[in-house]
């Protein structure tokens, strides 16, 4: 039994070279919660961020075979997310005030202990709706930075733009957060 | 640390709010039931390979197809109709520069609102409607100052088979550079405007921009530019039902007294 799991670029390259598609497979298995965690904190929304999930997939399927390994997977894969994130927003603000069909998010678990749930929901509620004042570009500079970790000059070149502009989004979008949550953070 | 306890805030979040394990199951079950093209039938632009020559070939001779078209096209019109060319380029862009007259009246106002509240002007913003301060609540602490600046967004529109442009909306911002601005336009237009303006050591400027209209079929735009100051730059061009509107945005340094 192998005991070595082959990195995303040995996944490739057997995808590339006619190995079988199970490969695909295990590549996007190992980067699904990644890619769902971010689609959450970009959308908001459970059900939203499933359905965005399965398009970035679907979008980098279609890519892969001219991935060169110019960027790491996971940048490539990043952006590809990140894309379908902003499209997505764009479209979800343009619908008319009021259409919007935002649901209370359940309420996230948390043992056996209701009180505690139901702080956390609280706080979850607090959280997500300061998330949702930021601008895209802003939600998206703490989204990589921040919840992914990403580094700063990674985290640039999936925005597409100069570290010093995404020091200053991760900049202003702190300080709004600090502003929306002075509650939740005194 | 409040930065710290942000972060920590933020990541315990991000934490409580991944999927369940059936929800993960799920997922994978769709991720893997996914159709996987075969290698090479993927779709071109997603490919960021350059171009092999046996697809190169195609793609070449089309560019070169593409380009004499355009530049057939351009020398075309500039033949015939150099005054529309004009209109379609200097009108626009003549709406969105800065006289001398207006460079020295924003600066007079800024040093006048920053001398009135020292440290807590953010922005200042100038349209048809009158002035509008964005301010702290408390004085920032001091730092080195930075440079100031006027930034201009101009709305213009026209119907697509008429030559002359209108403006639908304008507004100057005065502030300082790497300051965050964001404003809603006025006319009725609902939207955001947001821009974040950073010098650059070759003393042009980078331009975030990132324009939403509420409307249906508003323009949007994100957009990181290099402007050169007192240029206009079209930053978004776009045609829905007819209607041909494009977005202009010019930074003009604002050099004076405190600046």
């Amino acid at each position: 039994m192998d005991l070595i799991e082959p990195t995303d670029i040995e996944l490739i390259a057997s995808y590339q070279n006619g190995g079988p598609s199970q490969s695909i497979s295990d590549l996007f298995v190992r980067h699904l919660g990644k890619v769902r965690g971010m689609m959450y904190q970009m959308t908001l929304n459970h059900a939203d961020a499933d359905d965005l999930t399965q398009e970035v997939f679907i979008r980098a399927s279609r890519g892969l075979s001219g991935f060169t390994g110019r960027s790491s997977f996971s940048t490539w894969l990043h952006r590809i997310a990140m894309n379908c994130a902003k499209s997505f927003l764009v479209s979800r603000n343009r619908r008319p005030i009021g259409a919007t069909d935002e649901m209370p998010e359940p309420v996230a678990p948390c043992g056996d202990r209701p009180d505690l749930q139901v702080a956390a929901g609280e706080l979850d509620e607090h959280i997500r709706s300061a998330l949702e004042q930021l601008t895209p570009k802003l939600r998206a500079a703490m989204v990589l930075t921040v919840l992914q970790e990403l580094p700063m000059s990674e985290a640039a070149r999936i925005e597409q733009c100069a570290v010093p502009t995404l020091y200053w989004r991760v900049h202003e979008a702190r300080r709004q957060l600090k502003h929306l949550l002075s509650e939740v953070l005194s | 640390m409040k930065k710290n306890k942000l972060d920590s805030v933020l990541k315990a979040w991000g934490e409580r709010n991944q999927p369940d394990a059936e929800t993960q199951a799920r997922l994978e079950s769709r991720i893997c039931d996914l159709p996987v093209p075969e290698p090479g039938s993927a779709s071109p632009r997603m490919d960021p390979r350059p171009i092999h020559w046996a697809q190169g070939r195609w793609a070449a001779a089309a560019a070169v197809l593409v380009l004499a078209g355009t530049l057939g096209w351009m020398v075309f019109r500039s033949g015939l109709h150099p005054e529309a060319q004009c209109a379609e380029q200097c009108v626009t862009q003549k709406l969105a520069r800065f006289t001398e007259q207006q460079v020295s009246g924003h600066l007079a106002i800024l040093d006048e609102v920053e001398t009135l509240f020292p440290g807590q002007i953010r922005w200042v913003r100038l349209d048809e409607d009158g002035m509008q301060l964005q301010m702290d609540e408390k004085p920032a602490p001091v730092e080195a100052a930075r440079p100031r600046m006027a930034v201009r967004m101009v709305m213009v529109a026209r119907q697509e088979n008429q030559d002359h442009w209108e403006t639908v909306w304008s507004s100057d911002v005065l502030a300082r550079t790497e300051e965050y601005i964001e404003i809603s336009p006025n006319k009725g237009i609902a939207g955001e405007v947001g821009v974040w303006v950073l010098p650059l050591a070759d003393g042009r400027y980078a331009v975030d921009s990132e324009i939403v209209w509420a409307a249906s079929d508003g323009p949007a735009s994100y957009e990181t530019r290099i402007l050169s100051a007192g240029q206009p730059e079209q930053i978004l061009s776009q045609t829905t039902a007819g209607l041909e509107t494009r977005i202009y945005q010019t930074v003009e340094p604002l050099m004076n007294g405190n600046g």
